[in-house]
């Protein structure tokens, strides 16, 4: 069985840590394209490309590994030293410019929802990143990072120039075209802006702040029907974003809708409550990004709102930092089984299992793992475990019985609720209920 | 067996629980940050008098410079040493020119007595000031926010409010100078900040919106000094993660007696407001306000039939930015910039976040187009208070200033790339765009200050527009306007009954085929009272057209041959034609 640290995303984890702190006011950045899936061994970088130097030192190599490993850990400040070390230790290692680079981007601000950021520590960030696509030309993310630093930094004309280098490198490269697109909007130049939320949004038809931006943008080209498609779009991707139903409140009331602006406006309100409770825990884990309970709790949140994949994201890392955090490993299972993971599902859910056996949750959610992975033996022989373990306690027959009616097991269901209602449980009654991390 | 985990569904609520707001630990103090010096001498040389624009720096000659504002500590720990004030150009005296009022802070924890005084300062007619304090009957030492000068019990003589951190405070004025202390039944003793006087239930006389910013519990505050992080420095915490204070309406009984109407009215906000406007922004002939709130969406109460109030600021468009997200608004400029009789606002707002062009829409709708229209990158560093449009070179487009200045001393030991003083900012419109002109309106505008409120008016009574804005912790600024300028035509309003001030009228002014729009008693800047006259530009033209006057209550009259260079009073005279007198050259 795998250890959750041997099968993390190393690269893509190290992008969600960023993303946590990132404070530019547009989504944080989605994990890059070579990310598999979910528990599964990948590169340690962005795929090597022609041109970067092949060989590196492998003192520097492990230091930059050990960087990425604290960035894991929740450790930026010391990861920042690993990375440095790195690239003090070969100089023509990219990779190591290009993190050092990107983890000094995320530190140059530490306040979700400011826009304003230490410039100094933004510019070595971009000194960096410089390196990094100096060494590695060719490199479309390079290009991108360093793009988007330089718009960070407000530095448009040359963020423009690198976005445009990423986007001639990787013509699919939607998060270049996105940032472009919000380079513009700050150059002014709203057209080609338009052109570059429609190339974002046609490189990657789940960029929900592209759509957003492109209807603001529609907006100012007094197109009200096209920014109206472009927010219903907006919402059709991501449902819990609140800014394009104020958006969209707002046009319906100058088309005369006043129940749809209303409702609307409704929409808005409930999805601004989500966002501050979102906010509360990203800053949160932000400050203490090796905190797993604040990791749990950001995942719960996205999994709140059926946010199942960044809820994984944010699980996968609470059992990296705290590995023996039984709860996390539940939803890992869970996520993962249902994502079809069905090997990783079941390592996080031994997991949770081992790590918490007297806890019933790990074992249901094994049992339905068994079902689909049809290993019958399996199945009958952790029923029959937690049948015996849970003999005298009617509520504990009557969840087990209620899964195996789920799962399409009769005759045990059968047997199970009936030894529950013997112990006096009555169908359908609230159980022992949940009373943690509410 | 234990389920304590809730596998299914989970509640919303579980997941904020518990989480933290602790700060991270500071970055070292590093070199001071401001402009390198080359880039600070070249940007330096940009202000000059040789441009179309000069506003000069007149401070001391006019006797201004002898006033010193304090706002608590240096290091500015807690929210009310941050915001400052502003000040007021009105006719104190009814001698016809305009005086200065500048409000003053104090130190928390101080004994009342121990505060500075605001101040009251008598205008000669040509640009001169003495203090007036002693003989006005000003000594108010209350931490003082706005002032907000109008006759509101429409005697002729203006009146002050003042809103406090603390009670605010009511001066009737007599019209010859002097003012006494009425309790006028206002009674709020949070820390007010935005006033607005309104007739909003069309009964004649002026009804009062008072903004509130913070609940501040100073003893609690004072004990705690709780802190919040900006840029890992450790700063002041607010208004985030302090309670708001609601906002206030009152309802004038006659004379200068109110009683408060805010829940039965539905206004139920306790929001961080600053500046509220009142103006009718739907056509519909109630007055509705607009309120600018700190860090969370702005509020616009739309009047119905003055029976409630509901606030429709997310469907018209005013809540947030174009990207709907809510800013941290300060200051409001009201006028109509693009010459489309539609009324645009301005709201100015932190560093690191534009100041915000609302353009109006037909229906009282508005759309930010600050990024269409340059004043995104003119306005993204500045952290930013007081402003106005204005027609300073009376060419009859509008100009628009910003005073700026941070709220963090602190910023200055960090390379933020902000500093703490700012200049204030001047731009110009070309018809499509706002751009800073040549000269940047002057090399006074060079001033890095910590600036907050600001009052436009005709100081020395030569036909233009001169600035005085309120800095913090020093004396205030008056920059008289020398630059070069057009005709120009003042019109003094007043109302029948008694809303003398006119609030809520509206005058459209025609030269040729051109018409401008300007609305009377809106308010406008940033806790400041701006001369309630308006003046309007007149290019080369000898003589407006022109002018027609929408009364308050909707009567509308047409005046023409009003000729450049005069001051002209038109008094409403319900059923019978306005009187139009010319009371200066």
């Amino acid at each position: 069985m795998l250890h959750p640290s041997t099968v993390l995303r190393p690269f893509a984890l190290v992008l969600v840590l960023l993303a946590a702190g990132c404070s530019d006011p547009e989504s944080p950045p989605s994990a890059p394209a070579q990310a598999g899936p979910a528990g599964q061994p990948e590169p340690t970088a962005p795929a090597a490309k022609p041109g970067a130097p092949a060989k590196t030192s492998n003192s520097a190599m492990l230091a930059l590994q050990q960087g990425r490993s604290l960035l894991l850990r929740g450790d930026p400040k010391r990861a920042e030293g690993e990375f440095q070390r790195a690239v003090e230790l070969d100089p023509a290692l990219a990779e190591g410019h290009f993190e050092l680079g990107k983890l000094r981007l995320h530190l140059s601000s530490q306040n979700v929802g400011s826009n304003a950021r230490d410039q100094e520590v933004l510019e070595r960030g971009l000194a960096s990143m410089a390196r990094a696509l100096e060494l590695d030309p060719k490199n479309d993310q390079y290009a991108y990072w360093l793009g988007r630093g330089h718009h960070l930094a407000k530095h448009n004309e040359e963020a423009r120039k690198y976005l445009e280098q990423a986007i001639a490198l990787n013509g699919e490269n939607a998060d270049a075209y996105k940032r472009l697109g919000m380079v513009y909007v700050d150059l002014e130049q709203l057209e080609p802006a338009r052109q570059a939320f429609q190339k974002a949004l046609e490189h990657d038809p789940k960029e929900a702040g592209a759509a957003m931006q492109l209807g603001q943008v529609e907006l100012l080209f007094g197109d009200p029907a096209a920014a109206r498609a472009a927010f219903e779009r907006s919402m059709a991707i991501d449902p819990t974003q609140p800014e394009p139903y104020g958006a969209l409140a707002k046009l319906l009331a100058q088309q005369g809708d006043d129940a749809g602006a209303s409702e609307f406006e409704a929409k808005h309100k409930t999805w601004t409550e989500f966002d501050e409770r979102l906010q509360k825990c990203r800053v949160a884990v932000n400050k203490a990004p090796d905190d797993a309970v604040a990791l749990r709790r950001l995942a719960k949140t996205y999994l709140s709102v059926d946010k199942r994949d960044d809820a994984l994201e944010w699980f996968l890392k609470a059992v990296h930092i705290d590995p023996k955090d039984a709860q996390s490993h539940m939803y890992c299972g869970i996520l993962l089984r249902e994502r079809g993971e069905l090997e990783m599902a079941t390592h996080h859910l031994k997991e949770a299992e081992f790590l918490d056996p007297d806890h019933l949750d790990p074992k249901l959610e094994l049992l339905r793992l068994y079902v689909a992975t049809k290993d019958d033996a399996a199945f009958q022989a952790l029923l029959a475990t937690v049948e015996g373990e849970a003999s005298g306690d009617g509520a504990s027959l009557q969840a087990l019985g209620e899964v195996c009616h789920e799962l399409g097991r009769a005759e045990d269901a059968e047997r199970l609720l009936g030894k529950a209602r013997a112990l006096g449980v009555v169908p359908g009654a609230e159980g022992e209920g949940s009373t943690e991390d509410r | 067996m234990r389920r304590a985990w809730p596998a299914g569904a989970l509640l919303l609520a579980s997941a904020a629980a518990g989480c933290s707001d602790e700060a991270p630990a500071a970055p070292e103090p590093r070199a001071t940050a401001g402009d390198a010096p080359d880039a600070a001498a070249a940007e330096e040389a940009a202000y000059h008098d040789d441009g179309p624009y000069v506003l000069r720096d007149v401070t001391a000659e006019a006797g201004l410079s002898g006033f010193h504002q304090v706002n608590g500590s240096a290091e500015k720990p807690f929210i009310v040493e941050t915001v400052g004030g502003g000040c007021a150009l009105f006719d104190a005296d009814g001698d016809g020119d305009l005086d200065a009022y500048l409000t003053n802070g104090g130190r928390l924890g101080a004994e009342l007595a121990s505060n500075p005084s605001d101040a009251l300062y008598a205008n000669d007619g040509r640009g001169r000031f003495a203090d007036a304090s002693a003989a006005a009957g000003i000594d108010e030492r209350r931490w003082t926010s706005g002032v907000r000068a109008a006759d509101v019990d429409g005697d002729g003589a203006c009146d002050l409010l003042l809103t406090n951190y603390g009670p605010e405070t009511f001066y009737a004025g007599d019209g010859r100078g002097a003012f006494v202390e009425r309790a006028a039944g206002l009674g709020d003793e949070d820390w007010s900040t935005g006033a607005a006087f309104l007739d909003f239930d069309r009964d004649g006389d002026l009804d009062l919106y008072l903004a509130n910013y913070v609940a501040f519990d100073e003893a609690r505050m004072l004990g705690e000094h709780p802190v919040t992080v900006y840029q890992g420095i450790e700063v002041m915490k607010g208004p985030q993660g302090l309670p708001g204070a609601p906002d206030h309406f009152f309802v004038n009984e006659g004379g200068l007696r109110f009683h408060e109407a805010s829940r039965e009215l539905g206004i139920v906000e306790d929001l961080f407001g600053f500046q509220c406007i009142p103006f009718d922004f739907d056509g519909d002939g109630w007055l509705d306000v607009f309120v600018a709130n700190d860090s969370v969406a702005n509020a616009l109460w739309r009047n119905r039939e003055g029976k409630r109030f509901e606030d429709v600021a997310l469907r018209q468009g005013l809540a947030f930015s174009l990207a709907g997200r809510p800013q941290a608004c300060m200051g409001i400029a009201v006028g109509d910039f693009d010459g489309d009789l539609l009324v645009d606002l301005f709201a100015t707002n932190f560093a690191d976040d534009y100041s915000t062009v609302y353009r109006g829409q037909a229906r009282g709708f508005f759309l930010d187009v600050t990024q269409a229209v340059g004043l995104g990158p003119l306005t993204m560093a500045e952290l930013s208070w007081g402003t106005g449009f204005v027609d300073l070179d009376l060419d009859g487009d509008l100009e628009l200033y910003e005073v700026n200045g941070h709220v963090y001393p602190q910023v200055d030991r960090f390379p933020l790339g902000m500093e703490y003083h700012q200049r204030a900012q001047l731009f110009e419109y070309d018809g499509v765009r706002w751009r800073e002109p040549d000269g940047r309106g002057g090399r006074a505008l060079a001033a890095k200050r910590a600036g907050r409120g600001s009052a436009t008016g005709d100081v020395d009574g030569d036909g233009d527009l001169d600035l005085l804005i309120e800095d913090i912790d020093g004396p205030p600024r008056l920059l008289r306007n020398e630059g070069r300028t057009g005709h120009g035509l003042v019109v003094e309003l007043v109302g029948a009954g008694a809303n003398r001030e006119a609030v809520g009228a509206r005058l459209v002014a025609r030269v040729g085929e051109r018409k401008a729009l300007f609305l009377v008693g809106t308010a406008a800047g940033f806790l400041s009272s701006c001369d309630r006259r308006v003046t309007i530009g007149l290019g080369a033209a000898e003589a407006l057209d022109e002018l027609e006057v929408t009364w308050p209550l909707g009567a509308s009259e047409r005046f023409t041959g009003l000729r450049a260079g005069t001051r002209v009073r038109i008094e409403e005279r319900p059923g019978a034609p306005a009187g139009v007198t010319i009371t200066g050259p």
